[in-house]
């Protein structure tokens, strides 16, 4: 890939994921939040596939496939899952900060990450366009950490800790390679991580009768095997 | 010198003429999204030759600010016109072209508008013109923002710079970031939903319709008239710095049809684009405003740490 197209290409992709970022931050209702996680996700995918189209190192490929596989597609499954086991639909209560003030916390985010960076770019050996990258990576990480606290619901907050994850993910495009172990074993964590949290969620909001007869099906099963 | 003349008359005649239509547009898409035929193409036409027909009735207690607020809010609107070239970008400008002359101009229109609605001593106007002022002193910081951006990025306060420099190449990704920003604006500017609704005469939701409540005949006319203006004049910006093509930057009849043509069809989608984002959403409750425009400010930041850092 020529080097201007893969330049303005990063560029486009980087400014998606900012206003995405931003509409995750102010956004209330939650199956839209899931999507633009999702679509977010597959932001970072082509991001990693536009590395692979210019690099060539099929480390970028296979990140981006499980990027798409898991984050664009399972994880927001389960999540619609176990939003609809919880039966809400909107986060409004907030802690700490509105969305005005999250929103505004954030640039200054940016603006620390700007001169952070600009400090140690060149030890780091970024040119402008990995500067930027790399800006954008750790502003989401720590976004995705503000998410974190200053939302509620323990679904916004699986989904500022999804957030942080794109944001390491997008820092480590940039600053070096992440070895595809790790990326697999980050990526496992995460699902353990949604699975967990939907069988909580789930196990919470029903009583223990409930519960009960939600496992009673296996009976059978024990059955079967005690006739064996 | 003559080819700023013709460039304004034609500017001018161009908006006065079209500015309605769009108006129309945005109604007859809305109709569509909720299942109605909706008005005619031409009714905004018909309703403002109605209103200019029909005489003008002023309160007693209102002073000469409610007779000559439409006339200036008309007059910043079609000045205002002359800033932003829809066909063609003429060599000399005379002074039409600094960014923040324009802004002021805009700002003068408004100011008067909003002192009218304070003028004839209704309750609803007062109150009109209190959250008009309240939203447009939130907004004022971002549509600077914005116009900096625009000027960090093109290093010109010239219009017509940036314009030209925008209709040759279109090599800045980060101004996409913009264009967010300058819809909210636009939606602002006009008074659309989601920040407020044109269609309403609800105490309770109305900003700009209940500043205008006092205003009758020629002079409701004006005032709709400018506002109608105003809106293509965003859309002229949005459309010159976003989709330049087509734009005529040597004055000839051909460029000049080319040009016609192209800012039509592109104002058109826009206005319908306009129309699907009313019909999207609903109005927001005045608290949540400042949500909206904080993600207008953050991009518009974001542009310009991206044009200066980089």
């Amino acid at each position: 890939m020529n080097e201007i197209i893969f330049s303005e290409l990063l560029k486009i992709f980087l400014v998606s994921l900012i206003i995405l970022t931003t509409v995750i931050i102010s956004r209330r209702n939650l199956t839209s939040l899931i999507n633009i996680y999702a679509l977010h996700s597959f932001i970072l995918a082509l991001i990693a596939l536009t590395f692979f189209f210019y690099d060539g190192a099929l480390t970028f490929l296979y990140a981006a496939i499980l990027t798409v596989a898991s984050k664009s597609i399972l994880i927001p499954k389960l999540l619609k899952k176990s939003q609809k086991n919880m039966q809400i639909y909107t986060d409004i209560e907030y802690r700490y900060l509105k969305p005005v003030s999250s929103i505004f916390l954030s640039l200054l985010i940016f603006v620390c990450g700007f001169f952070i960076f600009y400090r140690i770019k060149d030890f780091l050996g970024l040119n402008q366009l990995y500067y930027l990258g790399v800006v954008f990576g750790f502003s989401l990480v720590m976004i995705g950490f503000m998410i974190i606290f200053s939302r509620k619901k323990i679904i916004t907050k699986i989904l500022g800790y999804l957030v942080m994850e794109n944001g390491v993910v997008l820092l480590s495009f940039f600053v070096g390679e992440m070895p595809l172990l790790i990326e697999m074993m980050v990526l496992m964590d995460l699902l353990v991580l949604v699975a967990i949290t939907s069988i909580l969620a789930f196990g919470m909001k029903s009583s223990m009768e409930e519960f009960h007869a939600k496992l009673n099906p296996f009976k059978n099963w024990f059955k079967w095997r005690e006739i064996k | 010198m003559i080819d700023f003349f013709l460039y304004a008359a034609l500017n001018i005649i161009l908006v006065i003429a079209l500015a309605p239509l769009y108006i129309s547009v945005i109604k007859k898409v809305k109709a569509y999204y909720q299942g109605r035929k909706g008005p005619r193409l031409f009714q905004t036409y018909y309703n403002l030759f109605k209103l200019f027909s029909k005489e003008r009735v002023y309160s007693t207690n209102s002073s000469f600010i409610m007779r000559v607020s439409p006339y200036v809010n008309i007059i910043c609107s079609i000045l205002a016109i002359l800033f932003i070239p829809l066909l063609f970008i003429p060599n000399n400008t005379l002074g039409f072209e600094n960014i923040i002359l324009f802004l002021y101009i805009l700002a003068i229109g408004k100011f008067f508008i909003s002192l009218s609605g304070l003028d004839a001593a209704s309750t609803f106007g007062g109150m009109g013109s209190s959250r008009e002022m309240s939203i447009s002193s939130i907004v004022e910081p971002v549509v600077i923002m914005i116009f900096a951006a625009f000027v960090f990025v093109f290093k010109s306060f010239n219009f017509f710079d940036i314009f030209r420099q925008t209709s040759l190449n279109l090599d800045h990704i980060s101004l996409w970031l913009l264009l967010i920003p300058l819809v909210i604006v636009l939606l602002t500017e006009v008074a659309r939903i989601p920040i407020d609704n044109p269609e309403t005469h609800l105490e309770l939701t109305m900003i700009h319709e209940a500043m205008i409540l006092e205003q009758s005949g020629s002079d409701l006319a004006l005032i709709e008239m400018s506002s109608a203006i105003k809106q293509l004049l965003w859309i002229g910006i949005i459309i010159n710095i976003f989709i330049p093509f087509g734009f005529d930057l040597l004055l000839s009849i051909s460029g000049l049809f080319i040009g016609f043509v192209s800012f039509f069809i592109k104002s058109i989608l826009i206005a319908i684009g306009i129309g699907v984002i009313e019909s999207y959403l609903t109005k927001y409750r005045l608290f949540r405003l400042p949500n909206l425009f904080a993600i207008a400010f953050f991009l518009a930041l974001i542009t310009i740490m991206m044009e200066v850092l980089l």
